[in-house]
């Protein structure tokens, strides 16, 4: 496998073989069927099938990893912030100490919670299983703007470049010192350092990127073509129809779940 | 070969950000072909002039310019850069600093360049491949470029603007972050293509390489043109480097403290080479 700075995961499946525009179609569905459905068995059937897909994409322990990470806190903070002080909460179903939790707070924050887990976990899920150069290519394809395609791709990379930069900055801090371990308030502190030398050298980075794409013709008016080739083949066709056909059957029946 | 190809006619320039710093030549004019060494002391504005040549001043930088700087006919000033850049290619300092973030792997990023000017993909493929080859590169080509080290990192920067054939290229310091070996690599590398008839403006403070390959040497301090001049002159003349912060060769500065000794009258020498020779014919029993 290529080493890449990405969080792009190579592996033999035909999901990572897909078009990036058959991906972003199934988010599109997603999306949309679980704002107008407003439906919770239809929300966690959308969920369970993204877990199948990372099964199928041979990423399931990464996915799971990665939701776990991103997805744990946001929920749990939820469940708490709705659970105490929703406007909607009346019935007190249980207290932690002195702090009551209420039925209908909780309720409207798993409801809540679990459609934006679902819908994060699509956008996880593309992002570790697309190839960030075929993202431009399959804009182009489909006559989406170059540029937006650009966008995207080199986003994808920066993220774990940035990631990167911390980690030598925290590493030049500590070698200067700076306790990073320890206790929560000591961490807090170690990390604050980092904010100014992180965002400094982001900035500069994209002034210098600004600089390395337009002495290579960024911005020359002539089409644009692509080294890699990305088509729309018959399985981008069969998976778009499976989900559309799958979305449609949700949609029709969806009110007598 | 006595055709001008870069020009610069009264040319000023100020960054706004930096009221001190002032790029001021008055005239310049580089023949094609040529291999033209830049050297001066750290902030002399060499990198301002290697941008001025590129177009990247005015064109990506804040300031105010005056004069012109002409790549055969095209003006700079009322071009753009993706003009510019079919006709010079700029090699950075800092390679991190070059890559476009658009390939994923060595091959791609050498192919970004190509992609923004429209060429095919079996085209592309093909002058990938050559360039690979020709840089040494074949072996990293599936890997990601900001997984290498800083010299397969230049070798990168550097495939991906000669990729695109530029007639003029610029290096600004580009063996800054490089190991002995790949230096003499980057250097013999730009020998050959000064044989294929490139124009090379390279900035270095490799003195011995620039001697040897040059055909004239730029001084430039404080934002103005010092001297030019072949590069015997340049580097023999120890006052004029120290002058403007820069340290001679080491075997020129042999001939100096002969001279000091009062043992040396002619000229300094600036190559190993060069020393013996006249070491030899000066002192009979060297011989």
């Amino acid at each position: 496998m290529a080493l890449m700075i990405t969080s792009f995961i190579q592996k033999d499946s035909f999901i990572q073989e897909l078009n990036p525009i058959s991906k972003i179609f199934l988010i599109l569905l997603v999306i949309t069927s679980i704002i107008i459905l407003d439906n919770l068995y239809i929300t966690y059937f959308f969920l369970i099938n993204v877990f199948f897909l990372a099964y199928l994409a041979k990423i399931e322990k990464e996915f799971v990893k990665g939701i776990t990470i991103v997805m744990l806190p946001i929920a749990v903070w939820f469940l708490i912030i709705h659970g105490i002080v929703n406007p909607a909460g009346k019935t007190i179903l249980f207290k932690i100490w002195f702090i009551p939790f209420r039925k209908e707070g909780l309720l409207f924050a798993l409801n809540f919670g679990s459609k934006l887990v679902t819908i994060i976990s699509y956008f996880y899920f593309f992002i570790i299983t697309t190839y960030p150069g075929d993202i431009v290519g399959s804009f182009s394809k489909i006559g989406l703007p170059y540029k937006a395609g650009f966008l995207i791709n080199s986003s994808l990379q920066m993220l774990p470049l940035m990631q990167r930069r911390a980690e030598k900055i925290l590493e030049a801090q500590e070698a200067r010192g700076l306790k990073v371990k320890g206790k929560l308030k000591d961490r807090f502190k170690a990390y604050t350092p980092l904010i100014i030398p992180l965002i400094l050298g982001a900035l500069m980075e994209a002034y210098e990127r600004v600089l390395a794409i337009e002495i290579r013709g960024f911005s020359a008016k002539v089409k644009k073509t692509h080294y890699r080739e990305v088509n729309f083949e018959k399985k981008d066709l069969i998976f778009c129809f499976t989900y559309l056909f799958l979305t449609l059957i949700l949609i029709i029946g969806g009110g007598n779940f | 070969m006595n055709q001008t190809i870069i020009e610069f006619n009264n040319f000023k320039w100020h960054y706004s950000n930096n009221r001190k710093f002032r790029l001021d030549i008055q005239e310049l004019k580089i023949r094609k072909g040529s291999f033209v060494g830049i050297i001066g002391p750290t902030g002399a504005g060499k990198t301002t002039f290697c941008y001025s040549i590129m177009g990247v001043v005015p064109h990506l930088q804040n300031g105010k310019m005056e004069g012109s700087v002409r790549i055969e006919e095209i003006e700079t000033k009322n071009s753009s850069l993706n003009v510019l850049s079919q006709k010079v290619g700029l090699v950075v300092q800092n390679p991190l600093s070059q890559m476009s973030g658009a390939g994923l792997n060595v091959e791609e990023e050498i192919a970004f360049g190509l992609e923004n000017h429209g060429y095919s993909r079996q085209e592309m493929i093909k002058k990938v491949k050559k360039i690979i080859e020709l840089i040494g590169l074949k072996e990293y080509a599936r890997r990601s470029p900001f997984e290498l080290s800083g010299g397969q990192q230049q070798k990168v920067a550097i495939a991906s603007i000669l990729v695109l054939e530029p007639e003029i290229l610029v290096l600004d310091e580009p063996t800054g972050y490089l190991d002995p070996l790949s230096t003499d690599m980057i250097f013999t590398l730009v020998k050959e293509l000064k044989k294929q008839g490139k124009t090379i403006i390279f900035v270095s403070h490799k003195f011995e390489y620039l001697n040897e390959l040059c055909d004239e040497i730029i001084l430039i301090n404080k934002g103005k043109i010092i001297k030019k001049g072949a590069p015997t002159e340049i580097f023999s003349d120890i006052s004029l480097l120290s002058k403007n912060n820069l340290g001679a060769m080491d075997v020129t500065n042999l001939f100096a403290r002969l001279k000091k000794a009062g043992k040396w009258k002619k000229r300094f020498a600036v190559s190993v080479e060069e020393s013996e020779k006249e070491l030899r014919s000066e002192f009979p029993w060297m011989r």
